[in-house]
């Protein structure tokens, strides 16, 4: 093979490195992200990809121009190949470089992750206890008692603490690209802020059993003030008896800015 | 392929000597590592203490569940001293003192049923069940497996004594691996209980 | 009739079975009738029961324990004339056997008999995913079959499957005559149907097969249904069985290599199969452990994971994940080790770097025990424990990586020839690629958050275990298929093999990555709209890549039945196995061979990596005779 050919290789090499870089950014790989923490989870997915796809081009591409370049001569071709056996230098350089790789993905992984799972300020407590087959609520600060529907204020920051009283749930908001599992005899903590109004689905990600399918629920973020009439009408005369602190108003200053 | 096989069966009547690539006995070195593995099915029991005892930091043991320490310990000086019973019995026979070897594997099998007999003893007058805690499940299983293994090494002692009196074995270097290796066996049961018996009775 | 019952076979195993299951119940009812039990016919702790007996006593009734029960009774046993070694018609692959070809070929038919029923599974509950809904099957028949599915295809298929083509290949390859323990290497295949059965008929048991997937977390599996004892009582028997092989494989790697064979000599299937070895010693009395506190849990009421009581479900995860983390591994070194064969074959060259090939393999040993926990980063696990175990689960990447470019470096400047085996070498590399690059980033604590327990997971170790583990199995069983059976397969449905898999591979597994992304959980019988779309492509793909499975079934059988003679040394390849018979004589060497050299010294001017006693191993002079008279030729006359 000529030279010409090796230099039309690597262009071709570099140009679908781009273009797949380019669709790693173009492409919706995920739903509609309504948690703003979350963003930096889905550009910590992007920067992975980025980071392997060379090495998945370097890879095929050195398999493939093998077999254009150095293919025997059909079955009875019995020449040998170069009888090399190593390069140290060669072989110090692809341990060093992925290792120097993967550990800088690592850090700046650990830095979304304390973003991530960072206590906010103002934060709404939602108790979430998983149950063969469904998610029960209880908003303890404001004493009210749900399960089935998930409604969170926009733009307050939610804190679940979550439990189970039988087997082990995990309980996972895809929008909100986060999930914890939760276990009888442990509590289980999740964090972040919607910031989209709709209805969002909420499911169990671990395998619980025969019902596990149909282990569903919806999040449904609504506007602060829907939130309060909310509440209000959770504490009509047909609700359960609050359980003290609901003169705290789930509306707060903190809470209206935002998006 | 089966006319091939059949071929060289008639050509190649003798299995050649496979080199010995390691000075390490063979069967010997099987039972090191088949202890290896014991030891790993130990520690996954261990596991469950540890995280039942110290990640979850339950009480050891639940109230009204108490544990017999001294019987326990007396029981421990019963199994360890099968294994000095043991080493006694292999250096007779190494040495052609077959007397040695017979008294030392009856002693051998003497203590360690004891043991196993104080050990169920003792479950009968524990006064609570496998299912009474997490606890009593840790202890049971530990203790049971443990029990699993001595009867185990016993009935492997067993039918070596039985052949010692048959007047099998010899000093020979190639002569004592059927003792040296249930030997070795027996000598990990009680290591082991050094560690069940800390952790369980002790600590 | 009497005496057929006596000698070890079929019909005394029927028997014993029988007698197994009658001695389960006479225990049961008998200890509950002396304990005052109340119910005396308990059926679930019968059934308990009878899984132990009942496999024991099988095993004696094939025969297993012959020797072993004449020898500690005292009785006189067979003298070790190795006759039961050899196959000589199809019949003999049914009984107990001490030559490790022939244990070999059980081996490998066995787990592939598993391996198709597995698949079967897959397809079934692909036809109840092909639309949103409930079509065909109900909830615990789905969540059954895919836990079926994983339980067959890891302990019955891809772990025992690599034990089978290194028991055939690795003493030949060492210069053994054979394994160090044959007896030991007989009984740890007859384990393996007795597990492999056990999980099949958990679809009789009451309340159906075990459906709490192939981890079995607790204390889901302490409530489920009696088909769960099936699943950690059959885990118990492959586990044995895996142990055993790997003891026994340590021992001949160790202590029965041709003079002249050191470690730096050892081809490197010898080394992949000593780390991989190492692993299971270590690690699968691990699983042991976890499924007997689920069994103990649920035949004796113990409290494990009780949280109630003092228990800990997560401990449970813990124990589970420090053997089947290292699993992964058990179920892709040994891989590593045949495409390092097959590539330096039909590359004609040196493998490159083959210490640091040999020092991977360890490193990811020692690794791979530091990581298990990434499979809980959203457990209720200690928060602080994710940070440590994603550095060490992305350095894992490291040593893979090192043997990834070994492989281009041993392909650079080689005379590569495109056969059967090498194309699925190729096709392993880049396939194992997209798994590892998806593992690194499951790895990745904030991602694996988004990510975990969605399809994206189920795409991910598809593409490790089927792109990876499975594509090395293809690429070995062709590569060795002349040396085991004497034939060659033929190469042009090998190829349309390879296609057709290689793409319906593709098809079925990439998507799963997308539904993944968006959200669409594993282990679900039924999903949103939104997937439906691709769920019918990955469906649909998914039965042509059963389909392309018969190509290979026609072809290993085909050829095996009437394929053309295979010669001795077809890949003109150096290591000891090629340099005897297709297939290989019974006792493997009439004498042992010296290793003077090196493996794999393709192009070297005259090296050479054993010597036989013969004048001239014949075989590499007359490469394409057939196979019957190579060796035999230059045979000294019997003493």
């Amino acid at each position: 093979m000529k030279a010409s050919h090796r230099i039309f290789g690597i262009i071709i090499a570099i140009a679908v490195t781009a273009g797949l870089i380019a669709f790693t950014f173009a492409y919706d790989w995920f739903g509609p992200l309504i948690a703003e923490e979350s963003g930096n989870i889905d550009n910590v997915y992007r920067w992975l990809l980025v980071a392997s796809i060379p090495f998945f081009v370097i890879i095929v591409g050195i398999i493939a121009f093998c077999i254009l370049e150095f293919r025997a001569d059909g079955d009875d071709d019995d020449r040998d190949g170069e009888p090399f056996h190593g390069s140290t230098r060669i072989e110090i350089v692809w341990t060093v470089i992925p290792t120097i790789i993967v550990v800088a993905l690592g850090i700046y992984a650990w830095i979304v992750l304390d973003q991530v799972e960072a206590k906010q300020p103002n934060e709404l407590t939602i108790n979430v206890v998983g149950q063969q087959f469904a998610w029960n609520y209880e908003y303890p600060q404001l004493g009210v008692k749900t399960s089935g529907d998930l409604v969170v204020p926009k733009n307050r920051p939610l804190y679940f603490e979550m439990t189970s009283v039988d087997v082990i749930h995990s309980f996972y908001i895809p929008n909100a690209r986060l999930k914890r599992d939760t276990a009888d005899g442990f509590t289980t903590r999740l964090r972040f802020t919607p910031d989209t109004t709709g209805t969002f689905p909420i499911v169990c990600a671990e395998l619980c059993g025969i019902g596990h399918t149909t282990m569903r629920g919806t999040l449904r973020v609504v506007e602060p003030s829907e939130f309060t009439k909310w509440v209000a009408s959770r504490k009509g005369p047909n609700a359960p008896k609050p359980t003290g602190a609901n003169t705290i108003s789930p509306l707060s200053p903190t809470g209206e800015t935002g998006k | 392929m089966e006319a091939a096989s059949a071929a060289h069966a008639e050509h190649h009547g003798h299995m050649p000597v496979a080199n010995a690539s390691a000075k390490i006995n063979r069967e010997y070195f099987g039972m090191v590592l088949f202890i290896v593995s014991e030891i790993m099915l130990f520690a996954s029991f261990f596991t469950a203490y540890f995280f039942i005892r110290v990640v979850q930091g339950e009480p050891w043991m639940p109230e009204g569940q108490e544990l017999p320490v001294y019987v326990a310990m007396a029981n421990s000086a019963i199994l360890f001293s099968s294994s000095a019973t043991m080493h006694w019995a292999l250096e007779g026979l190494k040495h052609n003192n077959r007397k040695a070897f017979k008294t030392g594997l009856v002693l051998t099998l003497i203590l360690g049923s004891t043991f196993l007999g104080v050990q169920i003893s003792e479950y009968v007058h524990l006064g609570f069940l496998p299912k009474d805690s997490a606890q009593a499940s840790v202890f049971f299983s530990l203790t049971g497996i443990h029990g699993a293994h001595v009867a185990v090494g016993l009935i492997v002692l067993a039918t070596v004594t039985r052949r010692a009196f048959k007047g099998h074995y010899g000093p020979e270097k190639d002569k004592h691996w059927g003792v040296e290796i249930p030997g070795l066996y027996w000598h990990f049961v009680d290591v082991m209980w050094v560690f069940v018996f800390t952790s369980l009775y002790l600590l | 009739m009497a005496a057929s019952l006596r000698s070890p076979g079929w019909y005394r195993a029927a028997l014993w079975t029988a007698i197994g299951f009658v001695f389960a119940f006479a225990l049961v009812v008998g200890i509950r009738a002396a304990a005052d039990f109340g119910v005396v016919v308990q059926w679930d702790s019968i059934i308990t029961v009878a899984l132990v007996t009942m496999p024991i006593f099988f095993l004696y009734g094939i025969g297993c324990f012959d020797t072993w029960l004449y020898w500690i009774s005292g009785r006189p046993t067979k003298p070790d004339d190795h006759s039961d070694h050899g196959a000589h018609s199809w019949k003999d692959y049914f009984k107990v056997n001490t030559d490790h070809k022939v244990i070999g070929i059980q081996y490998i038919v066995t787990t592939f008999f598993f391996f198709m029923i597995g698949g079967l599974f897959a397809m079934i509950f692909r036809a109840e995913l092909l639309q949103p809904g409930m079509q065909f099957i109900d909830a615990q028949t789905f969540n059954g079959l895919f836990s079926a599915h994983a339980a067959l295809m890891i302990f019955v298929f891809m772990v025992p499957v690599f034990a089978g083509i290194a028991n055939y290949v690795l003493p030949l390859m060492l210069g053994a005559p054979d394994m160090a323990f044959p007896r030991l290497n007989a009984l740890s295949f007859w384990f393996l149907p007795c597990a492999g059965i056990m999980f099949l008929a958990s679809f009789l048991a009451p309340g159906g097969a075990f459906a709490t997937g192939w981890t079995a977390y607790a204390p889901l599996s302490d409530q489920a249904p009696l088909g769960q004892t099936f699943f950690s009582m059959g885990v118990q028997f492959a586990g044995a069985s895996s142990i055993a092989t790997a003891i026994n494989f340590l021992v001949t790697i160790i202590t029965m290599r041709a003079p002249g064979m050191t470690f730096w000599r050892m081809p490197l299937l010898g080394w992949a199969n000593f780390a991989t070895s190492l692993l299971v010693v270590l690690a699968t009395p691990f699983i042991a452990g976890s499924q007997f506190m689920i069994l103990f849990d649920r035949a004796l009421g113990m409290n494990f994971f009780d949280a109630a009581q003092g228990g800990d479900t997560v401990m449970y995860q813990h124990v589970f994940w420090f053997y089947s983390h290292p699993a992964v591994y058990i179920m892709v070194l040994p891989g590593f080790g045949i495409i390092s064969e097959i590539i330096s074959a039909n590359a004609r060259k040196p493998v490159f770097g083959y210490r640091m090939m040999a020092f991977s393999l360890l490193a990811i040993v020692v690794l791979g025990f530091a990581v298990w926990a990434h499979h809980m980063f959203v457990a209720p696990m200690q928060n602080w424990i994710r940070i440590p175990m994603m550095f060490t689960t992305m350095l894992i990447a490291v040593p893979t990586g090192v043997k990834i470019f070994s492989w281009l470096g041993t392909m650079w400047r080689g005379v590569i020839h495109l056969r059967t085996p090498m194309i699925w070498a190729l096709g392993f590399m880049t396939m194992f690629v997209l798994g590892g690059i998806s593992g690194v980033m499951l790895a990745v604590v904030p991602f694996d958050i988004a990510v975990s327990d969605t399809y994206f997971v189920v795409a991910h170790f598809h593409y490790v275990l089927f792109g990876g583990s499975l594509f090395t199995i293809f690429a070995g069983i062709y590569h060795w298929f002349p040396k085991m059976t004497g034939r060659m397969y033929n190469e042009t449905l090998g190829k349309w093999h390879f296609w057709t898999t290689f793409i319906a591979f593709n098809a079925t597994f990439a998507p799963q990555h997308l539904v993944g992304l968006e959200g669409m959980p594993r282990r679900v019988a039924d999903y949103a709209e939104q997937f439906a779309a691709w769920n019918m492509f990955i469906s649909i793909s998914s039965f042509v890549l059963g389909a392309s499975m018969l190509i290979f079934i026609y072809n290993m059988v085909y050829s095996w039945r009437s394929g053309p003679i295979a010669p001795a040394n077809p890949w003109n390849a150096h290591t000891l196995e090629w340099q005897v018979s297709s297939p290989p004589p019974i006792f493997n060497f009439d004498d042992v061979p010296t290793v003077v050299g090196h493996p794999y010294e393709y192009g070297v001017p005259g090296a050479r990596h054993g010597i036989f006693k013969e004048p001239e191993p014949v075989v590499a002079a007359v490469a394409g005779d057939s196979s019957t008279t190579s060796t035999d030729e230059g045979e000294p006359a019997p003493a």
